[in-house]
C-alpha cells in the first residue's frame, strides 16, 4: 500500500479545489517530501490554487510552519492544511 | 499543564449567550469579570449583508485558543477564562464571539481579553464568508499572520 498524507483545504482553498481534503501518495520508496516538492504537486493537480498558495500559510498536524519549505519535511501519516488568511473573531 | 476546570475554550453551531459565558468564569475570588462580545455587521462598504458563514479548522483553532490562554496566563494573574466561537451560519447581529476572564482585580482580565481578541484574529484558523444579495466573498482579518 502507498504512504500518505492528508491534505486540507479551507476557505478559499476549498472553493479552488472543490474538496475539503484528499489523501496524496508520497513518491515510491521515499519516506517522506519537502513541502516545497508538495507545493509544487498540488499547484500542478489544482492550477486555481495557485494564487491561493501565494498568500496561505502551512499547518502540518495543527502547527503553523515557517517558510522555509525545501528543508521541512512531510511524512507518512502527515496531516497538512492550507491556511488561507484567516478572519475569525 | 491544562486547567480543565479553570479554561474553557469552545468552536460551536450554537448560538452563544453572554450570560452563561460570564457564569463559567465567575469566581468568589474574583473581583472582575472582563468581556469581549464580537457580533456580524450588517454592511461591508456600503453593501448589505445577508448572512456571514464561518468555517473552521476546529481542532487546531481549539489548540490554538488554549496555547493563547496559556500564554496569557504567563503574562496576567487570571482566575478563569473562557473562549467561544461559533461556526456554520451566523445571521446578522447575532454574536460571533464571546471571549471571558476573570481576575482578582480588573487591570489582568481588561488587559488579557483584548491581547486575547487581537490573537484570536491574527492565529485562529477561522474563516468568515460575507453574504451579499449579489454573491459572496471570504473575509481577511488585517491582523491575519501573513506569509513572509
Amino acid at each position: 500500500m502507498s504512504k500518505e498524507i492528508t491534505i486540507l483545504y479551507f476557505a478559499t482553498a476549498r472553493d479552488a479545489t472543490n474538496v475539503s481534503s484528499e489523501k496524496i501518495s508520497l513518491p515510491s520508496q521515499s519516506m517522506s517530501m519537502s513541502l516545497k516538492d508538495l507545493t509544487d504537486l498540488l499547484k500542478k493537480r489544482h492550477e486555481k490554487l495557485v494564487p491561493v498558495l501565494e498568500t496561505s500559510l502551512y499547518a502540518i498536524n495543527m502547527e503553523y510552519v515557517e517558510c522555509d519549505y525545501q528543508s521541512i519535511l512531510v511524512k507518512e501519516g502527515d496531516e497538512v492544511a492550507i491556511i488561507p488568511p484567516v478572519s475569525g473573531g | 499543564m491544562s486547567n480543565f476546570d479553570k479554561d474553557f475554550v469552545k468552536l460551536t453551531s450554537e448560538n452563544l449567550i453572554l450570560q452563561d459565558i460570564i457564569n463559567l468564569v465567575k469566581d468568589d475570588g474574583a473581583g472582575a469579570i472582563t468581556t469581549f462580545n464580537g457580533t456580524t455587521r450588517n454592511t461591508f462598504k456600503g453593501k448589505t449583508v445577508i448572512q456571514l458563514e464561518y468555517e473552521s479548522y476546529s481542532p487546531m483553532a481549539e489548540k490554538v485558543l488554549s496555547d493563547l490562554i496559556h500564554e496569557a496566563r504567563t503574562k496576567w494573574e487570571l482566575t478563569k477564562t473562557a473562549i467561544y466561537h461559533r461556526t456554520g451560519i451566523v445571521p446578522v447581529g447575532e454574536t460571533s464571539v464571546i471571549i471571558a476572564v476573570s481576575s482578582v482585580h480588573r487591570q489582568e482580565s481588561l488587559h488579557a481579553v483584548e491581547w486575547l481578541i487581537n490573537q484570536l484574529k491574527e492565529k485562529a484558523p477561522i474563516w468568515k464568508k460575507e453574504v451579499y444579495s449579489d454573491g459572496s466573498v471570504w473575509k481577511e482579518n488585517a491582523e491575519s499572520r501573513q506569509k513572509v
